[in-house]
């Protein structure tokens, strides 16, 4: 029991990455989880200082058509596909 | 010309192939992927298309995609702002990926396409919007040269809800409802309180409701959804949380109804069937309101419809029959499988500016009897392949009578001829089929085959000119999208716990084999009816290549196979080598 837990392992056989012995898998997780972080981080702040202030700013202009109804008429709509927007 | 249409990247990706106004090839990604509902980029199904139609990419002269991503991203940024701070961990989550993709849809979509041509050449890729699609969808290959229009689904770019005048080659819209009021979303929530998978379990809730009282419908009235008198309506938003969240409803559901969501689909309690007939109740309600508008907004006596909710069957029959309209089309792939083909025929009819004129045309859909075939040889293969024995027909005549004596000796039948079905109905090309007349013919097929909830209806395919004798108030139904109540139990396995069954009709020009399968049955058995459900098990799509067929076969207990002009009867075969379906693979 003793002698096969100190045995080392047969890498052919087995699949998984070994971070610790294997130094650029190592240095591409590090890597990854700091670019996650760093856009975390941004994402969030853009997130609470940018969308905040705008939600407070559109919550004051929406409003149905009328009490009535809430079916938005249209005049007259043009199509063009061209464009994504 | 040749005119690719798209849909990709929510639910139901398909491909649509146009020469001039005529449909050469309809599918969805699903059939060929085998995996349900299926949002990524059609390959597969390209793929087939071309081989199918013998076309090469280079000779496609226009490529839509049948939605504005920009105007989409608009509405989802614009949502999360109006929810914030709630809508904090959808923001992280779908803005990388709007980042990554959607947002250069352009470009994304022309990498995709580079796999299919060795050119480096693809045709500018052109972008319709998501409720003309449905509308287009609907209008143009209808029997209509004029019509008024109604959309009604989950959601596209901003519209949830709309109606249209259509006229000649030109479609107008004349009025909309806006996220977040929908209809289709509004369904979905009650489907996911009732234990159902939204995009999913919508036909299930629809199925469950016929088991209930709408008991709940005042309460739901006073505080989820203020209906107005044009049909028009406003969600109280406190109850969703689908515009923060990939949740439909919130807690305030259980404080308002006393009782909680099912976790899972188990059987559903009498409260949870009377919460679907009154979230049904409501929706119905609502469409004859709309409906009642549009038709005094444009005056028109035809009205088609698309979109998700136009699949709700029942509230299509009750719509049917009561007269606002004298002709109502329903286009058979109404999901966004469809809006593949409406952005295709936008574009041919609104850019291009090609006349309409479909007095002439009378079938464009073709039974929407869209997708591939596959010749007798192909299926010798595959046949051969496993080792099956099978037996052939020197005459078609043959194989119909033996098919009629199959269906009368009670045995559930694999039915696999001609074209696949574009859409999500199963309507004789790749069905299971067997004899209605014995109310435990549901059970066999469920529990051979099916594996399916056992409060869910069969539906039957009955001759034309036949209706009259099973229904009350009989209506051509060509794409099984109408719900009527039966005369008689005659037909006691398709009719459902209120009467109800949903039907599909096939005329008499209909060059179906399954016609005459039917011709024949009444000459020789006075039944004009059969058993139709979709070619598939649970959980899978319905099948598509005969390769499939043969291991949905093999898999359940069916008893014959009528694939081409083979028949494959279950009894000594060894099925052994047989695959399982793909999907269990996946």
């Amino acid at each position: 029991m003793i002698k096969q837990l100190y045995t080392k392992p047969d890498v052919t056989k087995n699949h998984w990455p070994r971070p610790f012995c294997d130094i650029d898998f190592f240095l591409r997780t590090i890597f990854a989880y700091f670019v996650h972080t760093i856009f975390l981080i941004l994402a969030s702040l853009m997130y609470f200082f940018i969308m905040g202030p705008l939600s407070l700013y559109l919550r004051q202009k929406d409003s149905a058509p009328s009490d009535q109804s809430n079916l938005h008429l249209v005049e007259k709509a043009e199509y063009e596909f061209t464009r994504m927007f | 010309m040749y005119i690719l249409g798209l849909s990709a990247y929510f639910h139901d990706s398909s491909v649509v192939l146009l020469d001039d106004d005529k449909i050469l090839f309809a599918a969805s990604e699903e059939r060929f992927s085998r995996l349900k509902h299926d949002h990524s980029f059609p390959h597969n199904a390209i793929q087939e298309c071309l081989r199918y139609t013998g076309i090469q990419f280079e000779e496609i002269s226009e490529i839509v995609f049948y939605e504005k991503p920009l105007l989409k991203y608009e509405r989802i940024i614009e949502t999360q702002i109006r929810n914030f701070p709630q809508s904090f961990l959808q923001f992280l989550v779908s803005t990388p990926l709007w980042l990554k993709t959607k947002l250069n849809l352009r470009k994304t979509l022309r990498n995709e396409f580079l796999r299919f041509t060795e050119t480096g050449k693809v045709p500018d890729i052109q972008f319709s919007y998501h409720h003309l699609s449905h509308a287009a969808s609907a209008f143009y290959p209808s029997p209509f040269q004029e019509s008024a229009v109604l959309c009604l689904d989950g959601v596209g770019e901003w519209s949830t809800a709309t109606m249209w005048n259509g006229k000649g080659n030109q479609i107008d819209l004349i009025a909309e409802i806006k996220y977040p009021d929908s209809l289709g979303l509004f369904y979905s929530a009650f489907t996911s309180y009732c234990g159902f998978e939204i995009n999913n379990g919508e036909y299930k809730l629809m199925g469950l409701a016929s088991y209930g009282k709408p008991l709940y419908q005042e309460l739901i009235l006073e505080n989820i959804i203020k209906v107005f008198e044009d049909g028009s309506f406003k969600l109280n938003q406190k109850f969703f949380a689908y515009n923060y969240s990939d949740y439909t409803f919130t807690k305030a559901w259980e404080e308002l109804l006393g009782f909680p969501a099912i976790n899972g689909e188990s059987e559903p309690e009498q409260k949870y069937r009377d919460l679907a007939a009154s979230a049904q109740k409501i929706t119905e309600d609502i469409i004859f309101k709309m409906a009642s508008t549009l038709k005094e907004k444009t005056g028109s006596e035809n009205l088609c419809l698309a979109g998700g909710v136009a699949l709700n069957c029942v509230a299509n029959g009750k719509l049917a029959q009561n007269n606002i309209f004298k002709n109502i089309w329903i286009q058979p792939a109404s999901g966004d499988d469809g809006g593949a083909l409406g952005a295709a025929l936008s574009l041919y009819y609104l850019k291009k500016k090609a006349p309409r004129d479909n007095t002439q045309i009378k079938n464009m859909m073709e039974g929407s009897l869209l997708g591939p075939s596959y010749s007798d040889d192909e299926i010798k293969k595959d046949l051969d392949k496993y080792g099956l024995k099978y037996k052939t027909f020197e005459y078609q005549q043959e194989l119909i009578k033996e098919c009629c004596k199959d269906i009368m000796d009670q045995k559930v039948i694999g039915w696999f001829q001609g074209r696949m079905e574009y859409g999500p109905r199963a309507l004789g090309g790749r069905s299971i089929i067997c004899d209605p007349r014995q109310s435990q013919m549901r059970d066999i097929i469920n529990s051979k085959i099916k594996k399916r909830e056992l409060f869910r209806p069969f539906g039957p395919i009955i001759l034309e000119e036949d209706l009259s004798n099973y229904l009350e108030n009989p209506l051509v139904s060509p794409y099984m999208l109408i719900v009527d109540q039966a005369k008689t139990n005659e037909l006691a396995a398709v009719v459902h716990v209120d009467s109800s069954t949903r039907y599909q009709s096939l005329g008499v020009g209909d060059g179906r084999l399954l016609r005459k399968v039917l011709e024949n049955l009444k000459r020789e058995y006075s039944l004009s009816a059969i058993i139709n459900t979709s070619f598939n098990i649970k959980g899978e799509p319905i099948v598509c290549t005969p390769d499939d067929s043969l291991r949905c076969f093999a898999e359940t207990e069916m008893d014959v196979l009528y694939i081409g002009n083979f028949r494959i009867d279950k009894v000594g075969n060894n099925c052994e080598r047989v695959e399982k379906p793909r999907f269990m693979n996946d």
